[in-house]
């Protein structure tokens, strides 16, 4: 074709085929090959080199391919190991052509090729020989080794012959017997042309196409040009490949056998018609194509990289995940199903996403045979939070197994937690004990919401002057009730992210999860409150954690028995008792009254309990000293913080 | 005077820091936060109301507005005390 006479949208169109072509068969190894096209502008490299499956240096074929058609027989040879794209259409072409095969330079080049080549792997024509011991694939060998014995030169066929390898052995006594064949003589018989002979005879068709011999001859000067346009130019109707195969060397009639297939059912046709498309476009657009290709090989490596390191974070995270969820699920304890007659359950959903970590509890037998609860939650999620639970949950059981009441815990629990937490960080706590002789419930919180009691009503709790969370204020854990269930009840603690879980109109809020306790079925846990929850919620940002205790009796309403807050000399304790007091029910009248009467021994004090106790006669209000003096830890000399990397 | 809308919790906890933060740098020691338009705030942006109200000296931080289900939150953790609690910002303001 012209070169000059291409229009654009024909460069266009050659484009598209390129990149088509690339799409389909492209590789490194090909990447590589298109790198000797645009060396070669013949582009019989590309084509040669395809077959080479071991990487052979494919500059220094383009260079022997160059002169003659000669050359030719290696790339038949390279094709016996690999692919058999050109090589037996190169024999062929000798056998048609003997005169070809016979020139003295051409035949020497040969050797020279095949003594590159023919290290460890038997390239060229001692390849051919190779496949010919090997069984039926024979013509290559057949072909091509008159080719080489007409060779003046013997050094060339010596040093093709002498190529170490598995072909030395096996190529020699076999291919002897067929050399005095002439099959190049007879070039008339040998293109006729006979399907059912090559599927009979050949384990697999070697294809070739017409526009190869047309390159290869138009390269290789006008008499090979000539001699390939006859061969081609014999009737055979819609065909532009041509298959040469196996046949036995004593049955000349049968030896070169031609296949025509019709070219859209081969799928190395795509190849030719690349290296056509090569063949025609000039050397700036083919350098141009090929650092495109290059590139689009690159960015596709590049591609590959970031999704395998894509892929290795996201299995690290799960791994985190996972891990995360493990140490929580280790300091969240195993709780026996019944502590006497009360029958306990715990329940914990992590949040939705990468939020566990913030909630803890335990339930737990006293010695006295009190039951203790202690639940709670950490600000902030996650390793960090971690920690900071198991020390919180654990200082706690500690001063509870000691016998202090909750209020009292908690108090001598947030001297020691306030340093240990940091400024960052406080939690909200709310610890219990239940006696099952007396039948009394004592909880304390801080800043906690206190538990939910259905008995079977909810009772009311009071949410006046209550204590701060843990880390937030140096004192904390100055309220505690003491509530009286009669009867039966159940008592559920619970971490606010259960009242807090989105439902599809607002929040399920403290009227909803109340509610919701007292829909569940007769029996049912905490895991089975914690269900409900999340089932009628649409998103749950927060850990949800509960623990349930079901305490059998007969239905009789629970009441609060005595409500107490500790009075601090710097809190304006006046102020507070009086907002106490109020808050219980206490007539103004005998607020007042009570509150001059103790004025003079709050003065003197430095902390005082004031109880108010409910009966029959209404809240009657009661100053005391406390029962446990509160632990002052001695000031901090050096960084005692708890440092835990997880 | 700060104003903040919809939700306080562990989402918007961040930003109301900041902003909180950005305008004790500028110098401001004396906050009101308008939290008549916030019907939910949870324990962690409360956290940061104390966190923030611990580096003012000498004062509190003024909350303005505040909404039922915050007013429970102030009670149940007991830190009613630790801010100044107003109806509105002009009362805040002292006007």
């Amino acid at each position: 074709l012209p070169r000059s006479g291409l229009s654009t949208r024909r460069w266009g169109a050659e484009a598209l085929r390129l990149a088509r072509a690339v799409a389909l068969s492209c590789g490194v190894a090909f990447s590589l090959n298109l790198g000797v096209a645009l060396a070669d502008p013949g582009g019989q490299g590309n084509h040669g080199n395809h077959g080479n499956p071991h990487g052979m240096p494919a500059t220094s074929q383009a260079g022997n391919q160059a002169p003659a058609p000669g050359n030719d027989q290696n790339t038949g040879g390279q094709n016996a190991g690999g692919q058999n794209v050109a090589g037996q259409n190169v024999a062929d072409q000798n056998a048609t052509l003997p005169t070809t095969a016979t020139a003295p330079d051409q035949a020497a080049s040969t050797g020279v090729q095949t003594s590159q080549h023919g290290n460890g792997h038997a390239y060229g024509l001692t390849k051919h020989a190779q496949d010919e011991g090997n069984g039926p694939r024979a013509t290559s060998s057949q072909v091509a080794q008159p080719a080489a014995t007409q060779l003046p030169d013997a050094g060339g066929t010596l040093s093709s012959s002498s190529a170490p390898g598995t072909a030395a052995p096996t190529a020699t006594p076999i291919a002897a017997p067929s050399s005095p064949t002439p099959s190049g003589s007879k070039p008339a018989k040998a293109k006729r042309p006979t399907r059912r002979h090559a599927r009979h005879r050949a384990p697999g068709p070697r294809v070739v196409t017409g526009s190869d011999a047309v390159r290869r001859a138009r390269r290789a000067g006008p008499r090979a040009a000539r001699a390939t346009v006859t061969s081609s130019s014999r009737p055979a109707p819609g065909s532009s490949f041509r298959t040469r195969h196996a046949a036995p060397a004593p049955a000349p009639a049968r030896l070169p056998i031609i296949v025509h297939r019709r070219p859209e059912s081969s799928a190395p046709a795509i190849l030719p018609t690349l290296t056509k498309i090569i063949g025609v476009v000039p050397l700036p657009i083919r350098v141009a194509m090929g650092v495109l290709v290059a590139l689009a090989l690159g960015l596709g490596a590049s591609s590959r990289l970031t999704a395998l390191r894509a892929g290795r974070l996201e299995r690290q995270r799960r791994q985190l995940l996972e891990d995360v969820g493990l140490l929580q699920a280790a300091l969240l304890p195993v709780v026996p199903r019944r502590l006497g007659q009360v029958a306990t359950s715990v329940a914990y959903r992590p949040a939705d996403g990468p939020g566990a970590g913030g909630d803890f509890y335990d339930v737990f037998a006293l010695d006295d045979g009190r039951i203790a609860v202690i639940l709670g939650d950490l600000s902030g999620h996650g390793r960090h939070a971690l920690p900071h639970t198991a020390l919180v949950r654990f200082t706690l059981r500690a001063y509870l197994e000691s016998g202090l009441s909750p209020r009292t815990a908690l108090q001598n629990a947030a001297a020691v937690l306030e340093r240990q937490l940091g400024e960052s960080s406080f939690a909200t706590v709310i610890v219990g004990t239940y006696d099952p002789g007396s039948r009394r419930l004592v909880y304390a919180s801080a800043g906690h919401s206190p538990p939910l009691i259905l008995s079977p009503l909810s009772l009311n709790a009071m949410t006046v002057c209550c204590s701060p969370p843990l880390g937030l204020a140096p004192r904390t854990g100055t309220r505690q009730t003491t509530v009286a269930l009669p009867g039966s009840a159940v008592v559920c603690f619970c971490t606010d992210g259960l009242a807090e879980a989105r439902t599809g109109t607002g929040r399920v809020g403290m009227d909803g999860l109340e509610r919701t306790l007292a829909e569940l079925a007769p029996g049912a846990g905490a895991q089975d409150l914690l269900d409900a929850i999340a089932s009628r919620s649409r998103e749950c940002s927060d850990d949800m954690a509960a623990c349930m205790l079901r305490i059998d009796g007969r239905p009789m309403q629970a009441v609060v028995m005595v409500e107490e807050i500790e009075l601090h000399c710097d809190e304006a304790p006046a102020e507070r008792a009086r907002r106490f007091l109020d808050a219980c029910g206490v007539p103004s009248a005998q607020i007042d009254e009570f509150l001059s009467a103790a004025a003079e021994t709050m003065a003197g004090a430095r902390d005082l309990v004031l109880e108010v106790t409910f009966g029959p006669d209404g809240p009657q209000p009661k100053l005391r000293r406390p029962d446990v003096p509160v632990l002052h830890p001695p000031p901090a000399r050096g960084a005692t913080r708890l440092e835990v990397a997880i | 005077v700060l104003v903040a809308e919809g939700e306080l919790d562990l989402a918007s906890a961040p930003g109301l820091k900041w902003s909180m933060l950005e305008a004790v740098r500028t110098g401001c020691q004396e906050l009101v936060l308008d939290l008549s338009k916030v019907d939910f705030m949870d324990s962690t942006a409360l956290g940061v109301l104390v966190a923030v109200g611990r580096g003012l000296e000498g004062h509190r931080i003024a909350l303005v507005g505040l909404q039922p289900d915050v007013r429970r939150l102030l009670a149940i953790t007991g830190l009613e005390d630790s801010f100044a609690t107003f109806g509105t910002v002009d009362e805040a303001l002292g006007r």
